[in-house]
Formats: structure tokens, sequence, C-alpha cells
């Protein structure tokens, strides 16, 4: 008690800066005059009574500082002092705190990088209330795919649990919304049961959410609006609620605004009731199409709630043997469902990368500093001798460590926050869903903190320990220089730079085989002029547009509409355009077998007429498909497609059959091909695959991708197709409205970023071997400064005290290279789809790098070279 | 913590300024050591001394301190006796006269 209440006197006295010492000084003022009054009265001179009270008193400058540390925290006073002198010293030398700050700045901020990006993918979570206690529900089948859950098994599930306060469904689907006075828009929808909301997330910032009644079948159509759709195309109008929308032509009223990133994971932008999903009560208990969640009620356990789950499931197989018998539930929580776990082997290099960056970037910091260890080796041994403990010269040190540190964090913090925007800013913005987002928060503050301290471990607490064991007498006779290096020490830094190397052999390797194996586009692709095409995406309703002729006919309309326009040079529709996918399909010949290598999957994509003019593109061989009517049994095949099956054959006029990948076993309907068309990818990253063109009109996905060649500025096009649309259909949204170059850019978007990373990682690593290689050479010639005097003196010409060091150098450079090389290998054949030693084959990409490392050698030998060079060997001698 | 330069036992001048408290009633540093002096008979007590064991008793909350005036209106820092300290005091002296007669005992057997 006593104890704690000395100790908050003390903290006070720091804290409200008590004026302690003022009240001391006029105490003591006022003793002294007293007792000078005193003796002064027993009839002592003045001036000798004041002497005599100051003898009696005692040393006054001895009872301050009894006093002083008597009160206040004086750690505290002692480590500001040592800030402000670490802060002084670090000034003097700017060159090295400069360097050693970026140095660490980049380790720091890179790891920071890393881990703002691994902390969204897998560690926060959706951003709900006690997410641990919410669980997902999906089905696992026979062939161990994780699927949805039926309408029919949900409904049996809901109603006969004990350990949850609800279960409840959604699914995703795209709506259309119009008949509020504006031009029909498609939005994200989702489909979700009642108390959806309450039991998960999702709040409405107006208006209320949807009841268990909204959710009735029967029940009055209702929408809720995201809050996103609601300032954009309502301008946020409170009028809004109560007002009748038209959502895929039915009326609805809105009844409330729900906040876009409620903790609901989905990106939708309209919300409905469950019960008004088109032909849910008609769904089949095999359409597994709905994801489930529920929250554990309190007072029972997740695990009582998974095993509730299971056996409600099992009952479920027995009761419905012909759908379920091969069917179990899987119940994981919520954030298990939507992130992936950090420990998952997709992260492994990343955490790696951001490990090995800061490790790299301390242990070079670690470097520079004994590099200049020299002058401090003196000054540490000035301040032993004069009765410094060790503690005290290791917390100096520990202290000018987290200076740097900490300038290297706030740096790190800032290239960190740049260099995750700019990131994100090469990911399409709707690529990720709101739960994705790459942000600072609390968690990457404190991995910030917690990785800088550990910095300061590596880099000042070790050669801190190891300097102030420092001998005192050796060094003050020695005028302070060179305590040789040990040879472990020695040994440390040669391995220490070679595995520097080395990873950035590995990652340049990296960059070099990417720019390699990235491939290029496809001759036929060069030459499609992509910023004159627009494209849009048309969904047809099935209810206006039922069958396939409906749609085949809806496209000709328009495209007839739309060719009549001056500015309008062709148009065409397709499944999907370039790079958007293509469907998987088995291939079977009519009279000849498969060629015995080739595969028996080609991929499918269903144009209209004109595709290929639309595009730019001339066929390579054959008559133009499809023709005006497009209805006729025939396909064109594309160039590797030939390559691959038709090898002797010529494929003109020859019949195949193509189906479904997984579809039983039919007789074949034969298509004729009529023509070969050239080289378009459908899926980036991929080699070109073998293509067949159906028509689309025999196909008519209620989907489809509208291509619009412009003769003009394809910005001015958006409005005129849009109008055009509407003058065919009123309430028909066209949607991902871009050119055929954005559709290419965000299709390829993966692989750029990736090059961007690693790119970014190498020129991080070359820069930082660059700084460790001047940090070892640096502190080689402190420490061989006699050595060089004494060989200069003996007339070594300044070329030889140059070979002298580069040799060294060009050593540690040569092992770096030859184990980065084997490091290369190791690392391909493990997470390379390609040969594992494609690098040994790759002369170019070889000589490159050995011709950058031998460059960052020559940069970072070049101010150490220098002075050895100009050494006076007269003083090098002497000083020593 | 021992205080320097005193040949007063360690704890013993806290005792004793504690004691010259509760007897005196409230006074300032200078009248504090004067007192001890003249009690002890001329004890070679450095005055100062008495500051960081004024700090120390304070910090424990057994003395409080408030400005006042002294006899020949000088400023001066009076210290008081808190119920806290009349309380250690009576604990301290308890131990002190055991400690006392303990020691004596062993130094009689010893003669």
């Amino acid at each position: 008690m006593t104890r704690i209440r000395v100790w908050l006197s003390r903290v006070l006295d720091v804290m409200l800066r008590r004026g302690r010492e003022e009240r001391l000084d006029e105490e003591i003022r006022t003793h002294l005059d007293l007792l000078t009054d005193e003796y002064v009265a027993r009839g002592m001179p003045r001036a000798e009574a004041a002497h005599a009270a100051r003898r009696a008193f005692g040393g006054v400058d001895q009872l301050k500082v009894v006093h002083r540390e008597q009160r206040g925290l004086p750690i505290v006073d002692a480590v500001a002092q040592d800030v402000r002198f670490a802060l002084r010293l670090l000034r003097r030398d700017r060159g090295f705190s400069m360097t050693a700050i970026l140095v660490l700045a980049l380790g720091i901020g890179v790891n920071n990088m890393l881990f703002t990006i691994l902390n969204a993918h897998t560690l926060r979570g959706l951003p709900i209330d006690r997410p641990d206690r919410v669980l997902a529900v999906s089905t696992i089948d026979d062939r161990n795919q994780d699927r949805g859950v039926s309408y029919a098994d949900f409904s049996d599930l809901r109603d006969g649990l004990h350990t949850f306060m609800g279960l409840v469904a959604f699914t995703n689907a795209p709506v259309i919304v119009s008949g509020d006075g504006q031009a029909p828009a498609r939005f994200e929808g989702a489909f979700i049961s009642g108390d959806a909301f309450t039991i998960v997330g999702g709040r409405p910032v107006l208006g209320r959410a949807f009841s268990a009644n909204d959710d009735r079948a029967g029940a009055a159509a209702v929408a809720l609006i995201g809050s996103g759709a609601w300032q954009t195309r309502y301008g946020a109008d409170r009028g809004i609620l109560g007002r009748s929308v038209l959502v895929n032509g039915a009326p609805a009223t809105v009844i409330g605004v729900v906040a876009d990133r409620s903790g609901f994971p989905s990106t939708a932008e309209i919300w409905l009731p469950l019960s008004q999903l088109p032909g849910l009560s008609a769904q089949k208990r095999s359409d597994r199409s709905l994801v489930v969640f529920g929250r554990v009620r309190d007072g029972a356990t997740v695990d009582d709630a998974r095993a509730e789950i299971l056996a409600a499931s099992d009952r479920m197989a027995g009761d419905h043997p012909d759908t379920n018998k091969h069917v179990r539930a899987r119940v994981v929580s919520i954030n298990e469902r939507y992130f992936l776990s950090w420990t998952h082997p997709a992260w492994f290099a990343f955490i790696a990368a951001g490990c090995l960056v800061v490790l790299i970037s301390s242990a070079n910091v670690a470097n520079l500093m004994l590099a200049r260890a020299v002058a401090r080796t003196r000054e540490i041994a000035v301040r032993t001798s004069l009765g410094a403990s060790r503690l005290r010269i290791v917390r100096q040190l520990l202290i000018e460590g987290s200076v740097l540190a900490a300038c290297g964090a706030v740096l790190g913090l800032g290239l960190a926050i740049a260099g995750v925007r700019l990131f994100r800013s090469a990911i399409p913005a709707d690529a990720l869903p709101y739960w994705l987002e790459y942000s600072t928060d609390s968690r990457v503050i404190a991995a910030l903190v917690t990785v800088s301290a550990a910095t300061v471990f590596v880099f000042a607490l070790l050669p801190a320990i190891h300097s102030s064991k420092t001998d005192v007498n050796g060094v003050l006779k020695d005028e302070g220089v060179t305590i040789p290096a040990s040879r472990g020490g020695r040994r440390w830094t040669t391995a220490f730079l070679t595995a520097e190397f080395a990873l950035a052999v590995v990652l340049m390797a990296q960059v070099s085989l990417s720019l390699r194996v990235d491939r290029p586009p496809l001759p036929s692709e060069r030459a499609i002029d992509t910023r004159d095409v627009l494209t849009a995406t048309v969904t047809l309703p099935s209810e206006r547009y039922p069958t396939p002729q409906h749609r085949s006919d809806f496209y000709r309309h328009f495209a007839e509409r739309l060719r009549a326009r001056p500015d309008i040079a062709s148009v065409s529709v397709a499944s999907a355009p370039p790079l958007m996918g293509a469907a998987e399909r088995r291939i079977t010949f009519a009279g000849r077998t498969r060629p015995p290598d080739a595969q028996d999957t080609v991929r499918s994509v269903s144009i209209g007429p004109r595709y290929f003019e639309t595009l730019g593109l001339a066929l390579v061989r054959g008559r133009s498909f499809p023709d005006e009517d497009g209805n006729q049994p025939n396909v064109l095949v594309n160039e590797e497609l030939v390559r691959q099956f038709f090898a002797e054959v010529d494929p003109i006029g020859q019949r195949i059959a193509i189906t479904a990948p997984n579809a039983p076993a039919a007789p074949e309907s034969w298509v004729t091909i009529v023509g070969i068309a050239p080289d378009i990818r459908q899926r980036p990253g991929n080699d070109a695959d073998p293509i067949v063109y159906v028509s689309y009109a025999s196909t008519a996905s209620v989907t489809a991708t509208l291509l619009v060649r412009s003769r003009t500025d394809t910005s001015a096009l958006a409005t005129t197709l849009r109008d055009e649309a509407a003058a065919l259909d009123s309430n028909l949204p066209l949607y991902r409205m871009r050119t055929l170059a954005q559709v290419v850019r965000d299709a390829q978007w993966n692989g750029r970023v990736a090059r961007m990373l690693i790119l970014t990682l190498t020129i991080i690593a070359v820069g930082l071997s660059t700084v460790g290689m001047y940090a070892v050479t640096a502190h080689a010639v402190t420490q061989q400064t006699r050595e060089i005097g004494v060989r200069m003196a003996l007339g070594a010409r300044p070329r030889q005290v140059a070979q002298l060091i580069l040799r060294r150098a060009m050593f540690q450079i040569g092992l770096g290279f030859f184990v980065g090389v084997i490091c290369t290998i190791l690392w391909d054949s493990r997470f390379s789809t390609g040969r594992a030693d494609a690098i040994l084959f790759d002369p170019r990409s070889l000589f490159t790098i050995a011709a950058l490392m031998v460059a960052i050698a020559a940069i970072a030998c070049l101010i150490p070279v220098r002075r050895a060079t100009r050494l006076d060997p007269v003083q090098a001698i002497r000083r020593s | 913590m021992p205080t320097p330069d005193s040949e007063v036992p360690y704890g013993t001048l806290d005792l004793m300024v504690l004691k010259t408290l509760a007897v005196m009633g409230p006074l300032h540093g200078y009248g504090l050591a004067r007192r001890i002096e003249q009690v002890t008979g001329g004890l070679a007590l450095n005055q100062g001394t008495i500051y960081p064991a004024l700090l120390r008793l304070e910090q424990k909350a057994w003395i409080k301190s408030s400005w006042g005036t002294s006899d020949n209106n000088r400023r001066a820092r009076f210290y008081a006796i808190t119920a806290a300290g009349r309380r250690q005091l009576a604990a301290e002296a308890a131990l002190w006269a055991r400690t006392v007669s303990m020691v004596n005992r062993l130094l009689e057997d010893e003669s």
C-alpha cells in the first residue's frame, strides 16, 4: 500500500511537473537564512555566520541530488536525456542516419504493406458482432464439392433447431430496377430471408429492415435499397420511403435504406425478401443455391450447434434418400467461409517475403552500424572508463536504435499506405467486395510497432551487447581503432551478404521468367483495334424473352437499328467478348478418332453475325459465319483447334459434335466446320485454347455481350446504345459498358498486380543488397586502414589497393549468385508450373542478372574504394 | 535508502521526525533540525539531511506540508504529522523499543 502510494507520488511528479525543485530551493534558502540569523544573534559577523550556516547544513548540491533521485521517475528523465543525445548524434552523422532510416523504412514499409493485405484477406473478418458465433452452413456432395443449401432443405432445417437464435438464407441475383422515372438499371440484388439482418448484420440507415411478415408467401412486395444506390440513383432523397418501383418488372415498395458496408456478406445494392425470388417454392430439393447462416443462441456452444446441424443433415439424408443420400452439411464459422486462413499455403510466399525483407533491412542497418562502430567503440570506452555501467551503455545504444526505428516506422507507414493504395488501384474497383478493404486498422498499427521493435532487437540490441563488452584498456591504449574483426563476425557478414544476394537473384529470376512467360498478345489479337469497340452486357429477362428465338430476334432488331446509324461501323453479339471466358465442351469427331495425344475438351463461344468483322479481323479460311438467318448447324473453329485436332486433314467440311463436359451421353448433334477463325484468347493468362464458334441463334443465352465498332469516339456511343435499347424495350438496362481495351485491361489485372508486386520487391531487394554491400565493404576498409596504409607505404598502387577490396566484393557477389541460382531452382520446383531448372536454359536472363549484380557491387564499392585509394599512408599508419 | 553523511542509524531519522512533529505540532525544516539537535544532545547531523527524510515521509503520506510564515516573518514550508503518521509512529516506536531491549539483553549477556 505504502509502496504504491510512493510510486504514485513519483508518477504525479512527472506528470504534473510538480515544482519540487523550486520548493526545495526555497526551503534551503529559508533554512540557511534562519540559521544565519541565529548565528548572527549569537554574535557572529554576518559573513562568517553565512559560512557557518552552510557548514552546518551540509553539501547543498549533494542534498539536491539525493532529493532528486528520491522523487519523480529518474528513468524517465534519463531516457529523455538519452533520446536527446541520440538525436544529436544522428543529426551529426546525417548520411548514416538517412541511409539507415531509409533502409528500415523500406523493410518496415514493405512488411506493413504485405501485412495490410494479409490482414484484409485473412485476419480482419466481417464487421459483425461476435462473428465466431455466426455459422455458415453449406453442403458437401459425394464428389466432395462444396455447394449451397436448397430451399426445401433450408425450410426443414430451420424449423427444428434448438441451439440457434435463427437460421437465415440468401442468394445473390442481379435485378432490373425501372419504373422510377429513370433509365432502367441493373443492380446487384440479394434475396434474403426475413430476419437475416438481425442475425448477421445489416443496418437500415433509413426506414426499417424486413420482418418475418415481409418474407411470407403472398406478402406485399417490398424492397430495401443500399445506401450507395440510394445516393447515386435517388440523390439521397428521403421521400424514397413508401415509393413503388418496378423490380424485374413487378412493383415493390421501398421500405428502407441499408448501409452498404453493413457486415452482411453481400455486395447487393438492392435487397428483396427471399419469398420474392421467382420460382422459389418450385425449386427442387437438389437445387442447392442458397447461402445459409445461423447465430448460435446464448448458452449453447458452437460445437453443440454444429452437432445439431450435422444430425439434422443425417436425418434428412434418411428422409429424402433420392436427393440427400450422399449430401452432408458442412458447418464453419462465417469468417472461415469468406476468408482464407493465414496459414493457407497461398499466403506462404507472402509471409515469407514480409519477414525476409524486414530481416534483411535490419541486418543491413546492423552492418551499417558496425561500419561506424569504430568511432563509437572509442566513445563507449571513454564512457565506460568514466563509470558508465554496461546496462547504461546498452540502454544508450538501444535508444539510438529505437529513435532510428521510430523514424523508419513512420516513414515506412507512409510507404506502406502509398504502396497499398497503388496496389489497390491496380485491381479493378469491383473485383473485391467491401469486406476485403485494405485499410490501416489497429491490427496493422500493432504489427507495425511490433515489427519495428523487432528490428531494434536485430540491428541495435545484439550489436549493443557486443560493443558493451568493449575492452576499455585495449581500445584506449590503441588510440581506439580496430579490435581486429573476429573470424566469426566476418563469417556472419559474408553469410548474410550471400543470403541477401541470393534473394535478389531469386527475385530477379522470377521477374525475368515472368516477363518471358507472360503471354504477349497473339498476332491476331494485336490486330484488333480495341479502343474503337464498345462492349455492353445485356440480360434479357426470361419473362419477356422466353425462347432463344425471341432473344436472337431482339439482337437482330437491335443490330439493324444500330447499323442504320452513320457513326456505327459494325455490330455483333457474343456470349462473352475476348478474355472474358468461354464454356468448356467435350469434342467428338464424325468418322475419325481423336488424335492420341490431344485432350478431349475445347472451349465454345457463341457469336452473332459479323462478330469477326466487328473485331476487325478476317477469317483465316472458309466462309463467314453465321449468316444473317444464323440457324444452320455450322461452326467455325480457330487455328489452335486445327493445330491440335486436324494436323493431317482439312477441317473444312468435317463434322464434329460438342457437348457439355458432364452431360449424360446423348445422341450427338453433328455440326459442320465451315471456316477457320484467327486465334483469340478467351481466358487471360493462358495460351490460346482450341475454340469452337457456334451461332448465337442456336444457343441464345439470356446474358450476352453486345459489341459495337464505332466510327467516332466511343464515349459518345454509350448514350446512343442506351437510347436505341430503350426504343426496343424500355425496361432493359445495358450494363458493364466499356471499350474492348478496358475489357482486356481489367481481365489481365491479376497477372499485372502479381508482376507489379514482384517487380517492386525485386527493386527493393536490389536496393537493399547495394546498401548491404556498401556497409560491409566500408566496414572492411575501416578495419583494414592500417593494413592498407602499410601496403601503400611499401609501394602498392591505388589500383592494387582497389583490387584488394574488390576481390572480396566479387567473391561475395559470386557466392551470392551461385546460391541464388540454386535457390531459384528450388523455388521454381515448388511454385512454378514450368520447368524447375528453366533458369539454367535462359542465358539471357542469367547474363542480365549477373550484369546487374556486378553493377550493384560497383555502386556499393565506389565510396569505400575511393576512400581507401586516397588514404594518406602516413596518417593511416599513425592513426591506427 | 541510506541517507548519506549522517551518523544516524538508517530509519531512525524518520522516527525522530515523526516523534518531534507528534510532540511539537507543525514545524518547518529548520525548526525540526534544531529541535532534533537539541533533544539528541548535539547529534552531528548535517541539517540538510532532514529534507530527503521529509520528502520520503510525505511520499508515504505520513506527514503533510503547507506554506506558512515563520516566527521572524519568513515564508517557510511547515510539516505536520498525519493520522497515518501517528499510527506508523506508534508501530515504529514499539518495534524500536523491542529492538533496543533485545540488543541490550544480548550485549549484557556477552559481557
